[in-house]
């Protein structure tokens, strides 16, 4: 079967070329119901994105929801990959409502490694991560837009952890701090430091990891002389220089805000933006803590990229509804006319045959159909 | 990507200083202050591009990603979360969100409170801190009427000299928290600009400390 994609959506385009490079990496798709126990969402309810959960009543009493996390259900439907990793992709709706909004169905492509990960499983995570945002870019082929442009943000919260230990804030100062970080606001992380009774040197290191937004040339001599260290440091240090070997030094911003969202990653977190969306559309890390959470073994690391983000990028404007309208006249012989349109589509064109065109059919041409043959006008 | 930052400033007093700053900070653009009718202003290098807007929209613009930055005040970031970076406190627009009520107001807390604010999400976070139990009462504008024709027992509003409330014998009851100007950031493009961006705050942060 030939499909011309030409009908698809800029969304569904763009998932089946992640799904289609996904494969080609080993990855293998992971499909899930729907639906799942509602007590799933809400015994986790700290690690998701999302504020509401959409729930219903099933058949049999249960108190279901609408799915409105992939990965928690992932984690929670396999089992430890008892050596090696299991590499799955996923293309799913997940249904959400966040910040007081209305609920909505939000279409999410993406992958999980589940196992023992090394450093090699999590370059490859981060290259895929990368790869996604060079095929989504603006510039990739069927996007609308001319100029290429995309980054990988990426951060490693317990860089972060050790310069808030070493500031000794109580639990409700270093939520705030974490907080501040996130949202790069350097005057509240002091005064949240200075009312928790930090000492001026770790809130400056605090405040410099803020700001130490730049290439890993630049952030990882800022990061070792706040005094970060250790296996946290030199993973990620480890990480970002065989991203740089794969010649994706450009495209890196190390960068802390990026750490601030969800409890559960730990190790390695990172957000991807294209040119032309204005929030970040893939969002991944590593998130060990949710596995033990679930009893596992295993390390998992993984991302998401949003689809609905890149809809207005990968949409190609239609202008016109058919690119052709074939007017026939009382009495026309309906095989005959289903034919004359199945001539005119074998040139690829879009053809509507009607009486008359309906008001605001937009069409590139129209022809009056005739039995003897076809009048143009 | 376009060469060109895109500032969104609050319409207003505010926002009249906040320009001040920004062409004395080196990014001027007279035509901005004039009596044009146009709605989008460049300034003659062509580096920044200005917009006036209702201040309660300056958020959702660089939240969207219709500008690269704005200014907004503490009680509009607070109220509206708009998911953008909070690069700056300018230090400009000082004021502090309040309690008010009539004077001699005497909280009873048998009964549940009555509160009229155009700020229902700080209302509700600042009594749920309290653990008390309101009514919010979401007003657009004259806040101050409500005590005085009994629609509300208090009000939570922006007070800044406190002469309104106190032609109107209405007195600040409790401090919920200072207000200032923010610079705000789209963070996708704080992420594709963040050396110019990174200079124009320090620009900024530069005059506020003169």
């Amino acid at each position: 079967m030939d499909a011309n994609l030409d009908c698809l959506t800029g969304a569904e385009r763009a998932g089946l070329a992640l799904r289609a490079m996904y494969r080609s990496w080993g990855f293998s798709q992971y499909r899930m119901n729907k639906f799942e126990e509602y007590d799933l969402y809400a015994q986790n309810r700290d690690v998701l994105a999302a504020e509401q959960i959409l729930s219903f009543t099933g058949p049999d009493g249960r108190l279901m929801a609408l799915k409105p996390d992939v990965t928690l259900s992932i984690v929670r439907n396999t089992r430890d990959s008892a050596g090696g990793v299991r590499k799955l992709y996923y293309s799913e709706k997940v249904y959400r409502a966040e910040r007081g909004g209305p609920f909505r169905e939000l279409s999410q492509v993406g992958l999980e490694c589940l196992g023992e990960l090394d450093d090699c499983t999590l370059t490859q995570v981060l290259l895929l991560a990368a790869e996604s945002l060079r095929l989504l870019a603006p510039g990739a082929p069927g996007t609308a837009c001319p100029a290429a442009d995309w980054l990988l943000a990426v951060s490693q919260p317990d860089l972060t952890a050790q310069l808030l230990d070493r500031a000794g804030l109580n639990a409700a100062a270093r939520a705030a701090a974490w907080d501040c970080i996130a949202k790069k606001t350097p005057h509240e992380l002091r005064r949240v430091c200075r009312e928790a009774g930090a000492s001026e040197e770790s809130a400056g290191a605090l405040e410099q990891l803020l700001r130490c937004t730049g290439s890993p040339a630049e952030a990882l001599p800022v990061l070792r002389a706040l005094g970060c260290g250790g296996e946290a440091l030199e993973g990620f240090s480890r990480i970002l220089a065989a991203l740089e070997r794969l010649g994706l030094g450009e495209r890196l911003l190390v960068d802390f805000s990026a750490a601030g969202e969800l409890d559960y990653y730990n190790g390695l977190v990172f957000r991807g933006y294209v040119g032309g969306v204005p929030d970040a559309v893939l969002s991944g890390g590593r998130y060990d803590r949710l596995l033990e959470r679930f009893g596992r073994r295993d390390r998992a690391a993984g991302f998401a990229v949003s689809l609905d983000l890149l809809e207005r990028l990968w949409e190609r404007p239609e202008d016109t509804d058919c690119d052709l309208l074939l007017r026939y006249g009382p009495g026309a012989d309906p095989a005959a006319l289903a034919e004359a349109v199945r001539a005119r589509q074998a040139a690829g064109a879009r053809v509507d045959a009607q009486r008359a065109a309906p008001d605001g059919l937009r069409y590139g041409r129209m022809e009056d159909y005739a039995e003897s043959g076809v009048e143009t006008r | 990507m376009k060469d060109c930052l895109t500032v969104a400033l609050p319409k207003g007093r505010l926002g009249e200083q906040v320009y001040a700053r920004f062409a004395a900070a080196g990014y001027p653009c007279p035509g901005l202050t004039g009596d044009s009718r146009r709605l989008i202003f460049e300034t003659e290098d062509g580096a920044l591009r200005y917009f006036w807007s209702k201040p309660s929209d300056v958020g959702a613009y660089v939240e969207r990603g219709a500008a690269d930055l704005g200014v907004a005040g503490r009680d509009i970031l607070l109220e509206y979360r708009p998911a953008v970076y909070e690069l700056q406190d300018l230090g400009l627009g000082l004021c502090r969100m309040a309690v008010a009520a009539k004077r001699g107001f005497r909280d009873d807390r048998r009964r549940t409170l009555r509160v009229a604010t155009k700020f229902s999400r700080i209302a509700r976070d600042y009594y749920a801190s309290l653990g008390r139990d309101i009514d919010v009462i979401h007003l657009n504008g004259s806040i101050e009427l409500a005590p005085i024709l009994d629609l509300s027992d208090v009000i939570v509003d922006i007070v800044e000299t406190g002469t309104t409330l106190k032609e109107n014998e209405l007195e600040v009851v409790e401090t919920i928290l200072p207000i200032s100007a923010r610079l705000i950031a789209n963070k996708a493009g704080y992420a594709f600009h963040k050396r110019r961006i990174d200079a124009l705050a320090a620009a900024l942060a530069f005059d506020s400390e003169e």
